[in-house]
């Protein structure tokens, strides 16, 4: 397969499944704002927090009200990592996939594409449209999985996909655990208290856990919820399983020869195996999402340096 | 929905004979037409407007603001040609394809036809797609012209002209083949009684003969189509057909020459290509030997390619025989190189280099087509019926300054058919695009080949940058398919 096609259907991966991540944290986070807004508790800066992009937001906007920040994340278009921006690149991406990816496939991230934009034309595009939105975008992403997993052939381009697809999940379920950082509590005796647990309540529901999470392990406990959500091997959005998922794809790419991408992703899967919520806590859960996220950035560019071969180390010009 | 009202005016209709009567290969078509029900059409045609919209078969508008897209519009109507006379056009496109392959080869070699002072040697160091740098080139199979998409009009009564040859990169072929399934979808029992030729095997047509121009000893050649990238406005027909042939579909950068060959950089390394469609002009292919700015091609392109290591379709150079002061003389040429008499003729053209010429042409500003010699897309042309004074006297300047860049050709009378216009029919001018493949020793036509249509009531410019649609073009044999069924 192309280098380039492999990097683009990598990225095609990566950013559908960034703006679904995108449209789900801010689903969650409006459905516990709802909840909130009588007592003057909302809070939606944490949302931009964990973007990383905060400085972009405050130049552009300043104050992180519901609205600016629903903007931010969903319609701005010159913001490379709001919904719409995200979906657009896909869709530019899937346009200079034609001849490999399944009609079917192309037809919806076409489609996909344009939808943001399209909101946009409509009058009354907030809140409720806003909602309507993050489902059907949630939907889009699932029908595009789906179609992935049924009409692509197991080959490296299906592998660069899943690739991307899941260590794009992993880095996201790590930021969407970040949020709690970022959420301010009054004081710290609210820990354990009604706002802590929609907090944690609110997270679960954005990964679809909220039903999985209570069937395991019954009361808002934060250390179960960072099991789950870190540590647990059947849940699909778990970082555990998603590394997994990436380092399974990867071997399926090199016929089972391990490179360097390989050797970095197996390590920091044996450093996460080994720890546990506690020892997660101990260490500072926003020190272990950033270092988890700089190990992250190393196995991209690993996998890059890795599939775009140099022509001068083979034969010279 | 009926064609009663349909006025085919005093041109000649390709559906209609100038009594208002069905044609005999369009009757079947035109009674299935007039037997839906009201408002019917206008849904099938929507509809397969949808459709290329979804499939994402879109274009993209240069000079337009970045970015937008297009679909080409899509009539329902088809245009039906009869096999028979059929017969006679795609005779006249072997001959002519072959004797143009022997003028580029003569050219780059040893000039034979200037010699013996068939035509003179300004002409074609003059033109724009000479290239010095193909001089002794010796291109597999001696073809130089793989591809051709030559351009077809009909006059008043019926005849065929050449138009261009279009040498270089022609596109449109990916229409012929989609327009093929959206109406194969709408009118699947006519089509199946009209006898309608197939163009479903072009690809394979393709696929082939490209293999077959493969390097010498290459037992089973890797094919890459080379295409300009998602923004070319053809973008979609490069990936389309890779994806027909199971071709890699490759850019630029996607390319390096490793000393030896032109490789594609891959997940795997490094992989030898063996033979290129290229979709981008000559001189974009290789920066080290054509324009140094160039980020499209490959740098040792050429020179894997001079030495027989690669081929590429159609071979660079090929546009020397596509500017439109050499085009005059290719019915010479057929004489020349062939012995024969050209079977399909050429619009009567004026060159204005010659003094007699331009003087006429600007005489007759008012009646006449100027075009300039070497653009295509229907840039830079002047329609002398319906241009103004002050376009007329941009012209006259421009003709003074540099005739050699410029003929002239009457006005024609260009065929017209009929095109869904809100809940009627209206009359809309035509041209043809057939595709030719040329492999030396023998030559495919496609059937039919892409109708252009000039939407826009009374237009004569069927480009599609500028407002053109297409139909479907259905070949049909349906004397012989009857007489077939009565036997």
């Amino acid at each position: 397969m192309l280098s380039r096609v492999a990097d683009t259907i990598y990225w095609t991966a990566r950013y559908v499944e960034r703006a679904s991540n995108t449209a789900r944290f801010l689903e969650a986070s409006y459905y516990m704002n709802l909840d909130l807004t009588g007592n003057g508790e909302e809070q939606w800066s944490p949302l931009v927090e964990i973007t990383g992009d905060m400085p972009i937001f405050k130049a552009r906007y300043g104050e992180a009200s519901r609205e600016n920040v629903m903007h931010f994340l969903m319609f701005n278009p010159e913001y490379p990592n709001s919904i719409a921006r995200c979906l657009s690149t896909a869709r530019d991406n899937a346009r200079g996939l034609r001849e490999i990816l399944p009609p079917d496939l192309f037809e919806e991230l076409n489609t996909l594409g344009k939808m943001v934009p399209e909101a946009t034309r409509e009058k009354a595009h907030f809140h409720s449209r806003v909602f309507e939105l993050c489902r059907e975008i949630k939907h889009a992403d699932m029908h595009i999985s789906g179609i992935v997993s049924e009409t692509m052939e197991r080959g490296q381009g299906y592998h660069f996909w899943r690739t991307g697809e899941y260590l794009e999940r992993a880095d996201k379920t790590s930021r969407l655990l970040n949020v709690k950082y970022f959420y301010l509590l009054p004081q710290s005796s609210d820990v354990g208290t009604t706002l802590d647990d929609l907090q944690w309540g609110a997270m679960l529901q954005s990964l679809d856990a909220t039903e999985i999470y209570s069937r395991n392990y019954g009361l808002i406990d934060p250390h179960q919820v960072i099991r789950l959500i870190v540590l647990d091997r059947g849940f699909p959005r778990s970082i555990l399983f998603c590394l997994r998922q990436a380092l399974n794809s990867l071997y399926r790419i090199t016929d089972d020869l391990p490179q360097a991408p390989h050797e970095l992703l197996q390590q920091l899967l044996m450093h996460i195996k080994e720890m546990s919520p506690e020892s997660i806590i101990n260490f500072g859960l926003h020190e272990f999402i950033d270092d988890l996220q700089i190990k992250l950035n190393g196995i991209n560019n690993s996998i890059f340096s890795t599939f775009n071969p140099e022509p001068q180390l083979q034969h010279g010009e | 929905m009926d064609f009663k009202e349909y006025d085919s005016g005093n041109f000649f209709d390709e559906l209609f004979d100038n009594q208002g009567t069905a044609r005999n290969d369009a009757r079947l078509l035109v009674e299935a037409i007039e037997r839906l029900p009201e408002g019917d059409l206008r849904k099938r045609q929507d509809a397969s407007e949808t459709a290329m919209h979804n499939m994402g078969i879109t274009f993209n508008v240069y000079g337009d603001q970045a970015g937008t897209e297009r679909t080409i519009p899509f009539d329902i109507v088809p245009r039906i040609i009869n096999g028979t006379e059929w017969n006679a056009v795609e005779a006249g496109l072997k001959q002519r394809i072959q004797a143009v392959n022997r003028f580029i080869d003569d050219i780059y070699h040893r000039r034979e036809i200037i010699a013996d002072g068939v035509i003179p040697e300004w002409l074609f160091t003059s033109s724009k797609g000479y290239l010095p740098q193909c001089q002794d080139l010796n291109p597999p199979k001696g073809v130089w012209a793989h591809i051709t998409g030559t351009d077809l009009v009909r006059d008043e009564n019926g005849t065929f002209f050449v138009l261009e040859d279009n040498l270089r990169v022609p596109s449109g072929v990916s229409y012929v083949l989609l327009n093929r399934v959206l109406m194969k979808r709408n009118f699947p029992e006519v089509f199946h009684r009209s006898q309608v030729r197939r163009v479903v095997d072009y690809p394979d047509q393709l696929n082939k003969m490209l293999h077959y121009l493969a390097p010498e000893g290459m037992e089973n050649p890797t094919v890459a189509v080379l295409t300009p990238g998602m923004y070319n406005s053809a973008y979609f027909e490069h990936a389309f057909l890779a994806r027909q042939m199971g071709a890699q579909l490759v850019e630029g950068r996607d390319l390096v020459y490793d000393g030896k060959y032109v490789c594609a950089k891959t997940t795997n390394g490094l992989k030898r290509i063996d033979v290129i469609y290229r979709r981008i002009d000559d001189d974009f292919i290789d920066p080290e030997v054509f324009r140094p700015d160039s980020a499209l091609g490959c740098r040792g392109l050429m020179t894997a390619y001079r030495e027989g290591r690669l081929t590429l379709a159609n071979a660079p150079g090929t546009g020397v025989a596509d500017d439109k002061v050499v085009y005059a003389f290719v019915p010479d040429m057929i004489r020349y190189y062939l012995g024969e008499e050209p079977l399909l003729p050429n619009v009567p053209t004026h060159l204005c280099y010659d003094e007699k010429a331009l003087e006429y042409t600007l005489d007759n500003l008012e009646e006449l087509v100027v075009k300039p010699a070497s653009e295509s897309g229907g840039y830079g042309i002047l329609i002398g019926p319906r241009s103004t004074e002050k376009e007329r006297n941009a012209f006259v300047k421009v003709l003074r300054e540099n005739p050699r860049n410029y003929i002239s050709q009457p006005t024609l009378t260009l065929s017209r058919a009929p095109v869904l216009v809100d809940d009627h029919f209206e009359g809309r001018h035509v041209d043809l695009r057939p595709f030719i493949l040329h492999r030396g020793d023998d030559s495919y036509v496609l059937p039919g080949g892409l109708t252009r249509v000039a939407l826009k009531k009374g237009s004569l410019v069927v480009n599609s940058s500028q407002g053109g649609g297409t139909k479907d073009t259905w070949v049909v044999d349906l004397e012989t398919g009857m007489e077939a069924a009565s036997c």
